[in-house]
C-alpha cells in the first residue's frame, strides 16, 4: 500500500463491514467504521453457535472473533452510536459529516462493572450494556428509559459509577471527515412474519422467528416454548417466510434459511434429544461445500416435509395446527408442534432509502442497493462509494465476509493506482 | 532458564468483577512472600488507554523484564498488552496473562475459593515467565514477484490485480491459449456482457500489461522455499527454467464428467451434457445450424441426479431454457430434485421462466428413466406435486429432440500431480482445500499458496472475481512490506533422536517439515502449532517455550503447595 497514509470510510459494523475494515487497515488504509447502535457486529452478534456434537459450520462464532479484532486494531477508528447525515465530493475523495448520539457514558473510561445497572432504580433497566460480548465493551443510556429525560432528578448511576464514566448531559456530537473511499455495508432487516397472517405470529405466543430462535440459545443458553417456559417436545421450521413469495414482493431467495434450519435442527436434536423437529419447505438450498453430505446426516435427524404449510391454529391440547397437503398421500393433513420457527427472510433495512439519497447510490425494485456495472465491481456510484454485505441482496456470512474483503481490495487498488 | 530476570506481576480488578470476588489484597502478599518478584501492583482496568500508560511507564522505572498480567482471558486483550510491553522496551513474547476473571472469579461463587484458583494459577504463571526464552526474530527478503497457475479468468484476474497493486507476475498455462472454461459459455447469468468477450477483454489486458509474463504450454515441475522465497521449476516444451517468487496462486479450475452410470443413456447428437450445450449456444453457426427451423423442439433439462449440488446446472438451465424458447420457440422442459435458486438472480429466472412457458417437473427422489428406441428418446419423468394419493405419480413421457444432462465437476486429471508438487490438502470432493473453512477462504493449509476460483470449489464467474481480489490482498499484505519476519529456532529437532519414522512429516498441517538425514523445518512455513513436537514418538523436537520440561515445570508449580 501507498506509503502516505489514505483514508476510508465504512457505514455499518455488522460482519461484512468489520471484515472490510479489518482487510483495509491490514493494508494501510486510516478506517473509520460508523455503526448506527451502541456496538457493532450486526444480526451475527445475536446468533447462537449451532454445534452439535460437532460444529455445523453456521460461521456465528467468526463475529466475535472479528468483534475482537476490530476492538484491539490500532488503525480502526471505531464510532458506536453514529451515522451518516451528508456525503459530497471533494478531490478525488468525500467530505462526510457525521453525528453521534450521546451514550451518557464514556466507553473509553467505562470498565464494564455493572454497578450502575446495579442501582438504576427502573425496571428493565436505563443503563445497561447493550449485550453480552458487545464491543464497545461499555454500557449506555436508553433515553426512553431513564427516569432523568423523564424530568425526575435521579442521577444514581452518575454518582455510583467508579470510574466517573456516566456524564448525564453529554450532547450529541456532530463532525466532518475528510475520506479517500467509502464502503456501505449497512446490512439488512429480518421479515416482519406479522404480514403474512396465516402464519399466526404475534396471535400465538408459540409461534417465534427465526431470530428468536437465534437469540434464545444465545442469550439463555437454551431454547423453551413462550407460553408456559417448558421445553418443547416437538420444533417445526417454515421455510421461505417473506421470501420467494411475490405476494409479499419478496420474489427473491434469502439463501441463508435453509441452511440455517438445518443446522438449528440439529442443534434442537442435540440439546433435547427426546424432541422431534420437522423442516416444511419449497427447495432446499445448498450451504457450501459439503452441502450433500450434510444434507444426508440432517436427514437422520430430522423430518423433512416438502410441502408449504396453509395455515397455522392453536389449540389447548395439541399445541399450534400446522395444516398442510401430503402430496404424496394426496391429502391434507394437520400436525401438532409445540413450537413453530419462523426462518424469515430477509429485506431491505429500515431507512434504506433515506441513506441511498444521502450517499448518492440507488437501489433496485426489491429494495437493496445496487452496483453499477455487472462486470463483478461493487462500486455503486462514479465515485469511490462501494456496497459489500447484505445492504447488496441476501446473502450468508461467509458471502458477506467474501464481499466485505472484495470491496476492501477495489478500495486498496483503487487508491494504489492513484499514486 | 532466567532466574535472574526482573519479574512483574500485575493485577486488574476490571472495574469490580475481579476484586469484590477475589481477594486481591491476599493475592498480592502470597506473590510477594513467595519471593523471585520485583515488582507488584494493583490497576482498576488494564484495558482502558490511562491505565496501560501508566502501566508502561512503571515498567521502564522498575526496568521489569518479565510480565505477568492477572486480569480477563487472553483472548480478549493479549494483543493490546503486547502492544504495551513493546512500547516499553519488553519483547512481546515474555507476556502471559493468568486469567483470573473468567476461570475464577465469575466461575466460583465462594470467594475462598476463587482466590485459591486464582492464586495457583499465578504462581504457575509465575513460573512460566521465569523459563521463557527469547525468539530471535529474522527478517527474510519477500520477493515482490508472483507465480499464477492457470488462464482462466481466476489466474488473469488476480494477476490483473497485482499488477495493478504493483507486482510482476509470471501466468503459466497448461494449454495454447488463455481464457479456460469461461470461453466455452455462451451466456452468463450473472454478468450482461457475452462470456467470451468478457475473458478475451481481460486477455488483451494480460497482454498489454509490462508487468505479467505470460507462459503458455508451461506446467509447474517442483516447488521449493517458503513465503516471500519460492524456487518454482517450470518446464515449457521441454525445456525447464527457475522462478523466483514470492507468492504462489493455484488457479487451475476443474474439470467435467459424464457420469454415464447415473443415467444409463450414452452421449449422442441428441443427449449432451450441459457444457456440450454451452458450446453450441456459443456459436451463433453452431446453435442456428441445429436449432433453426427446427420449431418446437422438444429439450429436456434434466439436474439433480448426479450427486451435485452445485447451483451452476440450476443456473445453466434456467438461462439456456430461456434462450432456447425465444430465440427458437422450442418446447422446454426441466426436470430438477430441487430448484436452487440461493443465487443472484435465479429465482428471478425461474419465475420468467414459467411465464415463458418453460415447464418444470420437481420429481423428489423419483428421478427420470430414459428408453431408446432406435435414433428415438423418451424420457419418463414424473412430478411429486401431481401425486395423486392411492394412484400414485402420474408419469409423463416427453420425446426428446435433445436431452440435455448435467455432469459432474471434477478435479481436473491432473490434479494429483499438481497437488503433489504443492503439497498442499485437497478437500473431501477432491478439490483443492482451504486452511479453515472459515476464515479467508483463499488460504490454503500452506502460507504463500493461494487458492483462487474452481479449483478450490465450483463457483460462477463474480465469485471467482472475488477469490482473486481477495487472493490479491492477502498476497499485498504478506509481501509489499519488503520482508517477513520469520522466527528463528522455534524449534529443536535433535538429529541424533530423529529415528526418520516421519509421523511429524504427516501430521504437519502446514507442510512444513521435510527431511534429509533427519526431519527438517521450514521457518517460513512453520506456524508454531506444535503438533509436531506432540506426536513426534522419539521426543526429538521440542517447541521453544512449549517444551516438555517447561510444561513439567509449571505443572509442578500448580500442584506443589
Ligand atoms: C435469523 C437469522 C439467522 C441467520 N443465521 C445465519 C447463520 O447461522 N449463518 C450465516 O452464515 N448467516 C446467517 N444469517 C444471515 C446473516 O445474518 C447475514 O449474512 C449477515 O448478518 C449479513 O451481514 P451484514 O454485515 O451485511 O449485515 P448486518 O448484520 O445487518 O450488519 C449491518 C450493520 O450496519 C449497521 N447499520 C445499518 N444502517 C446503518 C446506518 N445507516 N449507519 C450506520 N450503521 C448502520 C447495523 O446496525 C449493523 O450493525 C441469518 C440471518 C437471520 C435473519
Ligand atoms: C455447464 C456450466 C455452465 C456455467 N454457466 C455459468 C454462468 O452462466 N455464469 C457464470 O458466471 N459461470 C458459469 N459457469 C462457471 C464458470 O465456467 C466458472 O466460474 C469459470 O470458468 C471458472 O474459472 P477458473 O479460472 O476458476 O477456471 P477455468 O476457466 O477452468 O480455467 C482454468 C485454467 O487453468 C488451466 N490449467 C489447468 N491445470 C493447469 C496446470 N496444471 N498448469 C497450468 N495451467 C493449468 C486450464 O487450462 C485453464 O485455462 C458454468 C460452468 C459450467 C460447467
Ligand atoms: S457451529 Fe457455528 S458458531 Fe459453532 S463452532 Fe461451528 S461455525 Fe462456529
Ligand atoms: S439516571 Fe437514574 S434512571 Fe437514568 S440510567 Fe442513571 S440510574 Fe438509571
Ligand atoms: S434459503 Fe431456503 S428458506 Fe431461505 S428463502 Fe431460500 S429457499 Fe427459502
Ligand atoms: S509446529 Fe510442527 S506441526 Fe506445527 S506447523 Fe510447525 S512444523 Fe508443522
Amino acid at each position: 500500500m501507498a506509503k502516505d497514509s489514505k483514508k476510508a470510510l465504512i457505514i455499518g459494523g455488522g460482519i461484512a463491514g468489520m471484515s472490510a475494515a479489518r482487510e483495509l487497515a491490514n493494508n494501510g488504509v486510516e478506517v473509520t467504521l460508523v455503526e448506527r447502535e451502541p456496538n457493532i457486529g450486526g444480526y451475527g452478534a445475536r446468533f447462537c453457535c449451532k454445534a452439535s456434537e460437532e460444529c455445523n459450520k453456521c460461521s456465528v462464532c467468526l463475529i466475535n472473533y472479528n468483534m475482537d479484532e476490530i476492538a484491539a486494531h490500532p488503525g480502526i477508528t471505531l464510532l458506536a452510536n453514529s451515522e451518516v447525515k451528508g456525503l459530497t465530493k471533494s478531490g478525488d475523495g468525500f467530505e462526510v459529516k457525521l453525528s453521534q448520539r450521546p451514550r451518557f457514558v464514556d466507553s473509553g473510561k467505562c470498565t464494564a462493572c455493572g454497578l450502575c445497572t446495579e442501582k438504576c432504580p427502573t425496571e428493565p433497566k436505563a443503563i445497561k450494556l447493550p449485550q453480552p460480548q458487545s464491543v464497545p465493551n461499555s454500557y449506555y443510556i436508553d433515553v426512553a428509559k431513564c427516569l432523568n429525560f423523564q424530568g425526575k432528578d435521579c442521577r444514581v448511576c452518575q454518582e455510583v459509577c467508579p470510574v466517573k464514566a456516566v456524564d448525564l448531559k453529554e450532547e450529541a456530537r456532530e463532525s466532518t471527515l475528510t475520506v479517500d473511499s467509502v464502503i456501505v455495508a449497512t446490512g439488512f432487516k429480518p421479515f416482519d412474519p406479522s404480514e403474512k397472517r396465516q402464519y399466526g405470529y404475534g396471535r400465538m405466543a408459540n409461534v417465534i422467528t427465526a431470530l428468536e430462535l437465534e437469540e434464545q440459545f444465545r442469550f439463555q443458553g437454551k431454547l423453551t416454548r413462550p407460553s408456559d417456559g417448558k421445553e418443547p417436545k416437538s420444533v417445526a421450521f417454515i421455510q421461505c417466510v417473506g421470501s420467494r413469495d411475490i405476494r409479499q414482493e419478496n420474489s427473491y431467495c434469502s439463501r441463508y434459511c435453509c441452511a440455517f434450519a438445518m443446522r438449528s435442527a440439529r442443534l434442537i436434536r442435540d440439546r433435547l434429544p427426546e424432541t422431534d423437529v420437522s423442516i416444511f419447505y419449497m427447495d432446499l438450498q445448498s450451504a457450501g461445500k459439503g452441502f450433500n453430505e450434510f444434507y444426508e446426516k440432517v436427514r437422520k435427524e430430522v423430518d423433512f416435509i416438502h410441502a408449504m404449510p396453509g395455515n397455522l391454529d392453536e389449540t389447548p391440547t395439541q399445541g399450534i395446527i400446522i395444516g398442510y397437503e401430503d402430496i404424496a398421500g394426496g391429502k391434507i393433513c394437520q400436525k401438532g408442534f409445540d413450537l413453530v420457527v419462523l426462518s424469515v427472510g430477509i429485506t431491505p433495512n429500515d431507512n434504506a432509502e433515506n441513506l441511498a439519497e444521502t450517499l448518492g447510490i440507488k437501489a433496485g425494485e426489491d429494495g437493496f442497493y445496487q452496483v453499477i456495472s455487472s462486470n463483478g465491481s461493487l462500486k455503486a456510484a462514479d465515485g469511490a462509494i462501494f456496497l459489500a454485505g447484505a445492504c447488496q441482496g441476501p446473502k450468508d456470512i461467509n458471502s458477506s465476509i467474501a464481499q466485505g474483503m472484495r470491496a476492501a481490495e477495489e478500495v486498496v487498488s483503487l487508491l494504489t493506482s492513484k499514486n | 532458564m532466567s532466574e535472574s530476570a526482573k519479574i512483574g506481576v500485575f493485577f486488574c480488578n476490571c472495574g469490580k468483577t475481579i476484586s469484590e470476588r477475589i481477594d486481591i489484597k491476599k493475592l498480592k502478599e502470597e506473590v510477594q512472600s513467595a519471593g523471585g518478584v520485583q515488582c507488584i501492583e494493583e490497576f482498576e482496568s488494564l484495558c482502558r488507554k490511562p491505565e496501560q500508560e501508566k502501566l508502561s511507564s512503571l515498567m521502564k522505572k522498575e526496568g521489569v523484564e518479565r510480565v505477568v498480567i492477572a486480569g480477563c482471558s487472553p483472548k480478549l486483550y493479549e494483543e493490546l498488552f503486547a502492544r504495551t510491553l513493546k512500547e516499553a522496551g519488553i519483547n512481546p513474547e515474555f507476556l502471559v496473562i493468568s486469567n483470573i476473571r473468567e476461570q475464577c472469579s465469575w466461575v466460583f461463587p465462594e470467594k475462598d475459593t476463587a482466590t485459591r484458583k486464582a492464586l495457583e494459577d499465578i504462581r504457575q504463571k509465575v513460573s512460566r515467565a521465569k523459563s521463557l526464552e527469547a525468539f530471535d526474530e529474522v527478517d527474510v527478503p519477500a520477493e515482490q514477484k508472483v507465480l499464477a497457475i492457470g488462464g482462466g479468468i481466476a489466474g488473469l484476474e488476480t494477476a490483473l490485480e497485482l499488477s495493478k497493486l504493483g507486482f510482476k507476475v509470471t501466468l503459466i498455462e497448461k494449454s495454447s491459449a488463455l481464457g479456460g472454461r469461461t470461453l466455452k459459455l455462451n451466456k452468463s447469468y450473472v454478468i450482461e456482457e457475452n462470456p467470451k468477450d468478457y475473458v478475451q477483454a481481460k486477455v488483451d489486458l494480460v497482454n498489454k500489461d509490462d508487468n505479467i509474463e505470460i507462459l503458455t504450454e508451461t506446467e509447474l515441475v517442483k516447488l521449493n522455499g517458503s513465503p516471500g522465497n519460492f524456487t518454482a521449476k517450470i518446464k515449457q516444451s521441454g525445456e525447464k527454467k527457475d522462478l523466483n517468487v514470492g507468492a504462489i496462486v493455484v488457479a487451475t479450475g476443474l474439470s467435467t464428467r459424464f457420469p454415464r452410470e447415473s443415467y444409463g443413456i450414452d452421449l449422442s447428437e441428441k443427449v449432451v451434457t450441459q457444457l456440450q450445450l454451452e458450446e453450441i449456444l456459443a456459436s451463433p453457426e453452431k446453435s442456428d445450424a441445429r436449432f433453426k427451423g427446427d420449431n418446437k423442439a422438444h429439450v429436456l433439462f434434466v439436474t439433480g441426479m448426479i450427486g451435485e449440488d452445485s447451483k451452476l446446472s440450476t443456473a445453466s438451465a434456467l438461462k439456456n431454457a430461456l434462450l432456447l424458447k425465444g430465440k427458437y420457440d422450442c418446447l422446454t422442459y426441466v426436470a430438477c430434485q430441487e430448484m436452487k435458486v440461493a443465487g443472484d438472480r435465479l429465482e428471478e429466472m425461474y419465475r420468467k421462466a414459467r411465464e415463458e412457458g418453460v415447464i418444470f417437473f420437481k420429481y423428489n427422489g423419483n428421478p427420470p428413466s430414459f428408453v431408446t428406441n432406435g435414433s428415438e428418446i423418451k424420457a419418463v419423468v414424473s412430478d411429486y406435486f401431481l401425486s395423486a394419493g392411492e394412484k400414485g405419480i402420474p408419469q409423463v413421457k416427453i420425446p426428446c429432440d435433445l436431452l440435455v444432462l448435467e455432469e459432474n465437476l471434477v478435479p481436473t486429471e491432473d490434479f494429483a500431480a499438481l497437488r503433489g508438487t504443492l503439497d498442499i490438502k485437497l478437500g473431501p470432493r477432491g478439490f483443492f482445500q482451504q486452511d479453515n473453512v472459515h476464515q479467508v477462504p483463499v488460504k490454503s493449509n500452506k502460507s504463500g499458496i493461494f487458492l483462487v476460483g474452481s479449483c478450490r470449489q465450483p463457483m460462477d464467474i463474480v465469485e471467482v472475481l472475488a477469490d482473486a481480489g481477495s487472493a490479491a490482498t492477502q498476497i499485498v499484505s504478506l509481501l509489499s512490506p519488503g520482508k517477513i519476519k520469520v522466527n528463528d529456532n522455534r524449534w529443536t529437532i535433535e538429529k541424533g533422536k530423529c529415528t526418520l519414522c516421519l509421523t511429524c512429516v504427516r501430521f504437519c498441517p502446514h507442510g512444513a517439515i521435510g527431511w534429509t538425514r533427519a526431519a527438517e523445518a521450514s521457518e517460513g512455513l512453520c506456524q508454531a502449532c506444535g503438533v509436531c513436537a506432540s506426536e513426534c514418538p522419539a521426543i526429538a523436537i521440542q517447541v521453544k517455550n512449549y517444551t516438555n520440561d517447561q510444561i513439567l515445570t509449571e505443572l509442578e508449580e500448580i500442584l506443589n503447595k
